[in-house]
């Protein structure tokens, strides 16, 4: 396909959001100017907060149409003026995956998701069905076709929602930390799709995958509203002292016990010391989806001889989207109940079987989506509510708060959770189960929407309280660094 | 979760009938509950519905709706005889009619007419997906920001159910830390943070309504939180633009829509002449 000439011309963006009742209007965006080529994929890296959502929602002509607030300067896509465009009449022009893939599906069945833009668009219904068709064997999901997009896992999801544009193919794509979550396989097979097609294309990411180097055209640095293109070649040492100072990498050198590297040593400074007694132990673990009367009506099983978790470790567990490794998460905080085998946990010394309730008491569980455990007006409310259970003083409430702000960076206390960042409300959720102190936190894909060393940092607070961790990722990158054992789950099994 | 909130998708004859004559069935259905009938032959209409959804959905399946509506029922045999006092007394005490023969009628009434619609609507739904029911309406002349509305209201309800699950799991872990833990519970003697005992929490029925306040409380915060997301999903998949709609994807027609369709005016018949006979 040939490259279409016109690209991305974003002038001197300003923008801020509308005054609401206790926060005050902040400028997000202060002259913010950037150039695509066409045929061009551009990563733009940002620290969490800095407007990353924002940006592809007035690219993509959301905001400020649904949120309100002040828009100013100019940005053409080709001869097409964006600013002020009406989203519907730009879904062949502009295609957007939103961060949270579960806000964007509409529909009951994958295939049907993919045509609905296809519909809308007036398409025929032979072309329709041979571009839903192709979308869906383009990420691998033909097997999901007549399934509802609600049972697939949330890396999955976004595979879909990256069909629907496949099927759409606009000529801009715009990827709001699409590639969290995303299986290697699956990121890379994307990105060379996106240039064979010739799309222009801006990633926007919190974190630098290696799968960059080889594909990305442009590099961009967004901070303090303002957006500069990287000069530092990819790969090299100036490079990467950039990205390692903004907190988009972890260091090169792989941490060990005996070596640990200098930013992943204040998370595993504690393996020297950590007690090896088994805090947590499964066996012959079972799960299948229909068993245990979930939602999905796909055959899938988990099955897991033997796990083993020794006191104050930190475990990671890696595979492929779709794999169970959310299924483990919840099986080993007790909110899924085996259909066969074991899961023992430490009590009194002595390692006892627990049921899920005991599950329950001993594991904190960070979902992959925060929103789903953040429900108050503001981020002291939400962070007091455990303490208020357990009858804390007032005072005591107000100095732990305080205390999590603080380790966790989290904004003022009265901020409101829902409108801060996808990442400042992961750190949320997490600054909610340090409070609650469980001898064990599993965190599920918590580098979604955090740079590598917020990630870092919050691995290091829950292992500093004598904790031990687990954690989901599709980053073996980070797995490897961070942790002492990694685990690989594909297809349900341990590889 | 959808098959939970609806009964399971499988492939019966009733999941297989068109979802055009299904509206039509419901319709007339549902008519029949809203008619001024002794409440005997309503019970009768509902014990054949009940008796079709236990056909098509499995016996187990008709439990769910029900279940799911025994709130609002108590309620309904609760309130309902108190603004019925007039006629024969059936309860009374000192001389105060708590329930009378027109309240308890008009309280099987209510209950028959509740279940029914209930049950029907989950017969309905359980049997036909959002594609096929928006694809019908359409069929029906309704424009497509209609039927698209319609769709996903209807598809709203296991969509709040399941985040109703998943809220409750959120709320399971953060409160199971309150709750009375023996000092085995965390190795090596550790206690929670703050080393707080929360009081003793009411048992029973008290204690499962007082839990479902803030998981009810939480589901209405991210449901309305959700609102501008999914206006923003639907206008990047192009809803509201102004040109004519392409179809995916039609139901079928000819034979087996005739088929269905006599089917369903067989039965819309004889239920007309039901009514009529024994009025």
């Amino acid at each position: 396909m040939t490259p279409i000439e016109p690209d991305l011309s974003i002038q001197n963006l300003s923008f801020s959001y509308p005054e609401y009742p206790s926060v005050a209007s902040r400028q997000l965006f202060n002259g913010l100017s950037l150039q695509l080529p066409a045929g061009n994929i551009a990563v733009l890296l940002a620290r969490p907060d800095q407007g990353k959502t924002t940006l592809c929602r007035v690219l993509a002509g959301l905001i400020p149409r649904f949120t309100g607030g002040e828009v100013e300067g100019e940005v053409r896509l080709g001869a097409v003026r964006l600013l002020g465009q009406d989203p519907f009449r730009l879904i062949d022009q502009v295609g957007l995956v939103f961060q949270h893939p579960g806000e964007q599906l509409l529909t009951s069945r994958c295939d049907a998701e993919i045509a609905f833009a296809l519909e809308s668009l007036g398409l025929g219904r032979s072309e329709i069905q041979q571009r839903v068709t192709g979308a869906l064997q383009a990420m691998n999901l033909d097997r999901y076709r007549f399934q509802s997009p609600k049972v697939l896992s949330g890396g999955e999801k976004k595979k879909l929602l990256i069909a629907c544009l496949l099927a759409v193919d606009p000529r801009l794509w715009l990827l709001d930390e699409t590639l969290e979550e995303l299986d290697r396989g699956t990121k890379t097979q994307l990105l060379e799709l996106l240039k064979d097609r010739g799309r222009s294309t801006l990633i926007l990411s919190a974190k630098w995958h290696d799968i960059f180097k080889d594909t990305a055209n442009l590099i961009y640095l967004m901070e303090g509203g303002q957006v500069r293109p990287v000069r530092e070649k990819p790969g090299s040492v100036d490079f990467h002292k950039l990205l390692l100072k903004r907190g988009f990498v972890l260091p090169e050198e792989q941490s060990t016990p005996e070596h640990p590297s200098s930013l992943t040593r204040a998370v595993t400074s504690k393996v020297a010391t950590a007690q090896t007694d088994t805090l947590l132990e499964a066996r012959d673990l079972f799960f299948s989806y229909e068993e245990g009367g979930a939602e999905a009506a796909s055959p899938f099983t988990l099955r897991i001889d033997r796990l083993r978790l020794p006191t104050g470790k930190i475990l990671a567990v890696v595979g492929d989207n779709g794999s169970g490794k959310s299924t483990l998460g919840r099986l080993l905080c007790g909110l899924l109940t085996p259909g066969g085998g074991e899961i023992r946990i430490r009590r009194g010394g002595v390692l006892q079987p627990a049921a899920a309730q005991d599950l329950n008491r001993f594991t904190g569980y960070l979902f992959q989506d925060p929103d789903l455990q953040i429900f108050l007006p503001t981020v002291f409310e939400e962070l007091a509510l455990g303490m208020r259970r357990r009858h804390l003083s007032r005072e005591e409430i107000s100095r732990r708060v305080q205390k999590t702000l603080s380790l966790f960076g989290l904004p003022a206390g009265e901020a409101p959770p829902s409108l801060m960042s996808y990442g400042a409300r992961k750190k949320l959720q997490a600054g909610v189960y340090y409070l609650l102190d469980r001898p064990l936190m599993i965190i599920d894909e918590g580098d979604s929407g955090l740079s590598v060393d917020d990630f870092a940092r919050m691995i290091g607070i829950f292992r500093k309280e004598d904790g031990t961790v687990i954690f989901i990722t599709h980053d073996f990158r980070l797995a490897r660094a961070l942790a002492d054992e990694v685990l690989e789950l594909k297809a349900g099994r341990l590889v | 979760m959808i098959t939970q909130v609806y009964g399971k998708k499988g492939p019966s004859a009733f999941h297989r009938y068109d979802p055009r004559a299904k509206i039509v069935l419901l319709l007339a259905f549902l008519s029949l509950f809203f008619l001024p009938i002794p409440v005997g032959r309503l019970g009768a209409y509902l014990a054949v519905v009940l008796l079709v959804t236990g056909v098509f959905l499995g016996i187990l399946n008709i439990l769910r709706p029900i279940r799911l509506i025994l709130p609002i029922l108590i309620l309904v045999v609760l309130l309902t005889p108190p603004f019925h006092r007039y006629g024969p007394v059936l309860v009374s005490i000192r001389g105060f009619s708590l329930l009378s023969v027109p309240g308890l009628m008009e309280t099987l009434r209510l209950i028959v007419r509740f279940t029914g619609i209930t049950v029907l609507f989950y017969l309905f739904l359980g049997t036909t997906d959002q594609e096929n029911l928006i694809l019908a309406f359409r069929w029906f002349g309704l424009p497509f920001t209609f039927s698209l509305i319609l769709g996903i209201a209807l598809e709203y309800i296991p969509t709040i159910l399941i985040l109703y699950s998943q809220v409750q799991d959120a709320h399971r872990l953060r409160r199971a830390d309150a709750e009375p833990v023996s000092e085995q519970a965390h190795p090596a003697g550790r206690t929670p943070a703050g080393g707080g005992r929360s009081r003793g929490e009411a048992k029973g029925l008290f204690r499962r309504l007082a839990g479902a306040i803030p998981v009810l409380t939480s589901v209405i915060v991210l449901s309305v939180r959700r609102i501008p997301t999914l206006a923003m999903a639907l206008e990047t998949r192009g809803v509201g633009r102004k040109n004519r709609r392409g179809s995916y994807r039609s139901l079928k027609s000819g034979r087996s829509l005739l088929i269905d369709g006599m089917i369903a005016l067989a039965v819309v018949a004889a239920l007309s002449g039901s009514v009529v006979l024994f009025h």
